[in-house]
């Protein structure tokens, strides 16, 4: 297992009192990135230690506040069709009241996120001849577990085989909770923002806890145990 | 004072009990690949009392005692069996005074936590002192098919007996 291309971490144990920000490093392994939003109005306020109950006392978190909030990558991240994805969103507070956007390439205008409701998932492959597509994770059509994302520490993890435009989505547990056909065919991603899409479309509405964007021969392995791991590194940040 | 063992001493012709020192919980609470910052959570009156007698108390002080963190790499993809090794930290305050979270450290004085990340993550898996049960390099590094671990801590401070020990099972770990 390698290490992610790029992250979001809103890990900070020095936050002690709620803080705009902008120019976040990413702790990826390409270059020396940063997150950012020039806009004072739109960036994602750092919540202090302690200031979220349903957060253990050393954890801290970004707050988008599902207006205008969203940071964006200095320099896009290209995720090759022909290479595998593995993405891992972990995040609490979730505003299921609409649509909410994780993850955006705006190159073409690719995205993914979490459904009204809370249900299911939303993706739009980066295609401009693609459509969004809604996907249900409140049933077992395709998964093995039903699902509804709620306002406690969550994860979405997304991933995809090299060449294919299956997508897998498993949650906190490591179950699978929806699988998909994209039907994005040769569709790369150029990911640069976490938050929002567009023009102020479907923002994000909740804490970021962490963002892990994987690809190629660094991904994780898809055992039941390795993305179980991987959901307990987020469970311990509940209180 | 006479020493009568483990479990008690005699002052005078008064027996009094050790106290056992205690710790709530331990949490790996980021990582930077095999980077990690290991968080304990002391509840305990007495242990917190222990911890921090003569210390004077803010974010990043060296408190009294040290831990023993034992790292488990389940290595579950791979051939190898169970790597385990340990390894001696001492103990720093997360926050100022009167919090429950501690972390560990190699340092041997305060250090800051604001900054580098480095301060905090301060658990570097690939060294070659955590050691196996032979004394050799345990080889917890996550590099290949190592990827779930496990974490148990105890804490040990002179005049107390060592805490229980609490333990993470089954957290994901990055490789550099």
């Amino acid at each position: 297992m390698g290490k992610a291309k790029v992250r979001l971490s809103a890990f900070d144990p020095t936050v002690n009192t709620d803080t705009k920000r902008t120019g976040v490093g990413s702790k990826g392994s390409v270059g020396s990135r940063t997150w950012d939003q020039a806009n004072s109005n739109g960036q994602p306020q750092h919540k202090g230690l302690g200031n979220n109950a349903k957060l253990a006392g050393f954890a801290t978190s970004l707050n988008f506040d599902g207006t205008n909030d969203s940071l964006t990558l200095s320099s896009a991240e290209h995720m090759n069709f022909a290479e595998k994805w593995f993405w891992v969103f972990a995040f609490v507070d979730l505003d299921t009241s609409a649509d909410r956007v994780l993850a955006y390439s705006s190159d073409v205008g690719g995205y993914v996120g979490i459904a009204s409701g809370g249900t299911g998932i939303i993706y739009k492959a980066n295609s401009s001849k693609s459509s969004e597509l809604s996907i249900s994770t409140n049933n077992t059509d395709n998964s093995s577990v039903s699902y509804t994302f709620g306002s406690d520490v969550e994860v979405l993890i997304l991933q995809r085989a090299a060449n294919t435009n299956v997508l897998n989505f498993y949650n906190i547990d490591g179950y699978l909770i929806a699988s998909v056909n994209s039907m994005g065919t040769g569709t790369a991603w150029n990911l640069d923002t976490v938050g929002i899409r567009g023009s102020f479309n479907d923002p994000f509405s909740g804490q970021l806890l962490d963002a892990r964007f994987y690809n190629d021969s660094d991904c994780p392995s898809i055992t039941q145990g390795s993305l179980q791991a991987i959901g307990n590194r987020y469970k311990q940040y509940k209180d | 004072m006479l020493e009568l063992g483990i479990n008690t001493c005699v002052i005078g012709q008064t027996v009094q009990q050790l106290v056992k020192l205690s710790l709530a919980e331990i949490s790996i609470v980021d990582t930077d690949d095999e980077n990690v910052a290991v968080v304990i959570k002391v509840t305990n009156i007495d242990t917190k009392t222990a911890l921090v007698d003569g210390i004077t108390q803010s974010t990043g002080a060296k408190v009294n005692g040290t831990a023993t963190l034992t790292v488990e790499n389940h290595d579950t993809l791979g051939s190898n069996s169970h790597r385990i090794g340990t390894k001696t930290f001492n103990i720093f305050q997360y926050t100022g005074s009167g919090q429950v979270f501690y972390f560990l450290s190699t340092a041997t004085s305060d250090i800051t936590i604001g900054g580098d990340p480095a301060n905090y993550e301060a658990v570097d898996l690939t060294v070659a002192t955590f050691l196996d049960s032979g004394g050799s390099d345990a080889n917890l590094d996550a590099a290949g098919t190592g990827e779930i671990y496990d974490f148990d801590v105890f804490i040990s401070i002179p005049g107390f007996l060592d805490s229980n020990v609490v333990v993470i099972d089954n957290v994901s770990i990055d490789a550099a």
